[in-house]
């Protein structure tokens, strides 16, 4: 393994431009739909007072789980001392820096009163997880901005390790506060579970090593770095890893829950009666999202192919969320059991299935998060030395051994 | 933030008036506040000019957590006395240059807040219904669930649950 | 399922903080109870406080629901509600507030059907005050749990946390509020158990009110920390059950007859 030299990349191809452009110009969609939702209510969304975390919920929830798991990369390589990953650390810590900048500008967006977000940050509830999260987040921006300072900055090279350790611990407690806004919701049947806090820390894995995967690729594509396939390999591999884990919580989850019978409603409704629920849950969560991508990473067919890699990154973002989607909506969806085992009725929608169509406003808004996030990477990798000059096997590849190796990949 | 912003309202506003009348000509003319009733507010005029926002801000806090409603300072009786009616018997809004509160916070360019969630003319002056809310929805709430009633089967197991058309 | 989950007896024993406050409400006791006419108390004279006093613990309001009484079909409470805090009918049912509904319960196994008001029970200990970030969600020394809506920012958690859900969203802009109900767009409000009533000295709330026009007087509202209260003396006396009472929460309002 050769020394990693970074470098910034040039960005005055038209692509660059095209492809910041067109983030800038779904980011620009994105506020103005926020923009609308404010000055007219929520009223024009499709939320309502059984639905109230609506498909902005679902964007800015995955991005910020996606956001503490793309730093793993980092974490990797300097709390678990891989070798192998230190060249890809810079990258990751931007990029769960600028995910979790998407993320929570969605959420902030679609506050009742977004114009009061400096009450937000000057007034806590301390017995409020919500309140202790936005404190994890505000933390987590200066961690991991130290962190990339010190991986940056020769002279710090040396306080990587332990930074790098404060910010995996404390992405590990974020994580845990993202997962427990929903845990500690003790009425509702969908939540209300301690396992929430683990599975979302290792959904935060998958997510994030997926996206991270997917920007890798097309960063070093477009630029025409060299990135050799052992560490693309290394990667899903490691992402296969996630997947199978997010897909046993999930059966962890859903097996508890149904050996008692009070939960068997929401499980019944979950599982086989919820509808769009049910579909998202089998169809894209399980088949698309967790199956096809181990299908796609192991099996030899495909182990060795580097498109069947991209493919199973992106489903496994599609898929991640779908499951948010059934977790937050299909949570809501069903409806609270005051009296449990009677049937209940009123003009206030008791006892019956939420109904909820996303809004063209809200889908725009959390696009607008995920482009924000992409072109924050963008401009960063252009301004700063983020990226390796080569991820060439044999440059990255700490076991590279040029006769076992025929041709290096480049593309 | 707003509070800061009020604060240099008296601000502005004393420049205005100190240099105000040998510059009327070329510049925005200064607001005409819309009479109120009775002989004197409840504090010195300059007093109120400068500070109303403190008292409405204390005794905001004191009525919300302590159920204080005495009505020297309650914000309730600011817009009794200062949202009066125009020759016509109609009461300005505070969309309207002509409110009170409008016509110097449009002037000083200070957004005012508290009429997001706070009447802006007094009770009398607004119209209702005999019964605000007779809730039509209450009334046809089976036909408008029934379609995504959710159905329970007793069939011995437990709950069975049928959504039909859940969200789509 | 197990209808035991919500519905374990409580007794007055378990009557919030009566201990510490024993003392102050045998007090006021001895002051109020003052009788008008046969059979009507003015329970409020006990409570009634200086005006320029902030609210204390000595009391704790609550509310009784005797589902025996409440009719079928009578939509008095909720009319008066909405009347008394100018709550609109948009016509977008989903969307719009209702800080007291009409609730149908019935038994599956049996077909028994009852009829009951549900609105926010005034917890003890209410989980949308726990989960709200700002701390705009609070409960009043009086258990009179509200929102201040001058520092809540609508992010709408309490809402997924009230296991009643009690609280609505404010999803449009509200002109011509009631002096004492404002409200306004991107907030999140519920029942106040008409705190501008009680602060008056009313000693009762608008659903009450109606409930007792209209002849059933379903809902009685008073001090639950004073043990001669109509209401503390019906619950001694009948007991009374909480929804959810699973959940620890110590509802101010509670229901007989379930």
């Amino acid at each position: 393994m050769q020394n990693i030299r970074y470098s910034s990349i040039d960005g005055t191809s038209k692509g660059y431009y095209g492809l910041l452009g067109l983030f800038g110009l779904m980011a620009l969609v994105g506020y103005l739909a926020s923009h609308y939702m404010e000055s007219h209510g929520h009223v024009v969304t499709g939320m309502t007072n059984q639905i109230v975390w609506g498909t902005p919920h679902v964007f800015a929830v995955f991005l910020i789980v996606a956001a503490s798991g793309a730093l793993n990369v980092a974490s990797i390589a300097s709390v678990f001392g891989k070798i192998s990953y230190k060249p890809l650390a810079r990258l990751s810590g931007l990029l769960s820096l600028c995910l979790l900048l998407g993320g929570l500008l969605v959420l902030v967006l679609d506050l009742g009163r977004p114009d009061r977000l400096i009450v937000a940050m000057t007034k806590y509830n301390f017995k409020s997880i919500f309140a202790w999260n936005i404190i994890l987040y505000n933390g987590f921006f200066l961690i991991v901005g130290v962190y990339l300072w010190m991986m940056m900055e020769r002279k710090m090279n040396r306080f990587t390790k332990p930074v790098g350790f404060i910010a995996f611990v404390w992405r590990l407690i974020l994580t845990t506060g993202t997962g427990s806004i929903f845990g500690f919701l003790v009425a509702r049947q969908a939540y209300d579970a301690a396992v929430m806090a683990p599975m979302f820390i290792i959904m935060s894995f998958s997510f994030g090593l997926a996206i991270f995967l997917l920007v890798l690729m097309a960063a070093y594509k477009w630029t025409q770095r060299p990135l050799g396939d052992a560490l693309v390999f290394r990667l899903k591999n490691l992402l296969g890893v996630f997947v199978a884990a997010v897909l046993y919580f999930v059966i962890a989850f859903h097996l508890t829950n149904l050996y008692a019978t009070e939960h068997h409603g929401i499980e019944r409704f979950i599982l086989m009666d919820g509808g769009i629920y049910t579909q998202l849950f089998w169809w894209v969560q399980i088949l698309l999202g967790s199956l096809v991508p181990l299908a796609l990473f192991y099996l030899p067919a495909f182990s060795k192919s580097r498109t069947a890699a991209a493919i199973g990154a992106v489903l496994v973002t599609i898929g991640g969320l779908a499951q948010m989607y059934v977790i937050i909506i299909g949570g809501q969806a069903f409806p609270l059991e005051l009296f449990p085992g009677m049937e209940v009725s009123s003009s206030f929608y008791d006892g019956v299935v939420a109904n909820y169509v996303p809004s063209m406003p809200e889908f725009l808004l959390g696009l607008g998060g995920v482009a924000i996030a992409l072109a924050a990477v963008m401009a960063a990798i252009k301004a700063l030395d983020f990226l390796p000059d080569s991820l060439a096997d044999s440059v990255a590849d700490p076991h590279y051994k040029p006769a076992a190796s025929g041709s290096e990949a480049t593309a | 933030m707003i509070r800061s912003m009020f604060k240099l309202l008296p601000l502005l506003l004393g420049l205005v008036f100190i240099a105000g009348p040998s510059y009327a000509g070329d510049r925005v003319k200064l607001p005409e506040l819309a009479p109120a009733k009775g002989d004197k507010c409840v504090e010195p005029t300059d007093v109120m000019r400068r500070d109303h926002m403190e008292f409405i801000l204390h005794q905001r806090d004191e009525t919300v957590y302590g159920g204080i409603r005495t009505s020297k300072h309650s914000f309730a009786e600011c817009i009794n006395c200062h949202v009066t009616p125009r020759a016509d018997g109609s009461y300005p809004r505070v969309s309207e240059k002509d409110h009170f509160c409008a016509s110097c916070h449009s002037y000083a360019s200070v957004k005012v807040d508290c009429f997001s969630c706070h009447a802006d003319r007094p009770e009398k002056a607004i119209k209702r219904g005999a019964h605000g809310h007779s809730h039509a929805s209450f009334k046809n709430f089976d036909v408008d669930t029934a379609q995504h009633r959710l159905a329970y089967k007793d069939d011995g197991s437990g709950i069975t649950a049928q959504a039909e058309g859940s969200a789509q | 399922m197990n209808p035991e989950k919500m519905t374990q007896e409580s007794g007055a024993q378990e009557q919030p903080n009566s201990n510490r406050r024993q003392f102050l409400g045998t007090a006021a006791a001895a002051l109020g109870g003052l009788s008008i006419a046969p059979g009507v108390l003015l329970y409020s004279v006990s409570h009634a406080k200086p005006a320029d006093q902030p609210v204390t613990d000595a009391v704790r309001w609550g509310m009784l629901v005797d589902t025996s009484k409440c009719e079928d079909g009578c939509n008095d409470c909720v009319t008066a509600c909405n009347e008394e805090h100018a709550l609109t009918d948009t016509g977008r049912p989903e969307t719009d507030a209702q800080w007291i509904r009409k609730l149908t319960v019935k038994d599956r196994l049996s077909g028994n059907s009852k009829s009951m008001p549900m609105m926010c029970q005034h917890c003890e200990h209410p989980p949308c005050v726990d989960v709200c970030p700002t701390g705009a969600s609070f409960k009043r020394a009086d258990g009179i749990v509200l929102v201040d809506k001058h520092i809540c920012i609508g992010c709408r958690y309490c809402m997924m946390a009230c296991p009643y859900k009690a609280r609505s969203f404010i999803h449009e802009e509200i002109k011509d509020q009631k002096v004492e109900a404002p409200r306004g767009k991107g907030c999140v409000e519920s029942c106040t158990l008409c705190v501008h009533k009680v602060d008056r000295g009313d000693g009762t709330t608008a659903c009450a009110e109606a409930c007792a026009k209209a002849g059933h007087r379903a809902l009685i509202f008073g001090d639950l920390n004073d043990p001669n209260s109509e209401i503390s003396q019906r619950l001694k006396k009948f007991g009374a059950t909480q929804i959810r009472a699973d959940l620890g929460l110590n509802t101010g309002v509670r229901y007989q007859g379930l």
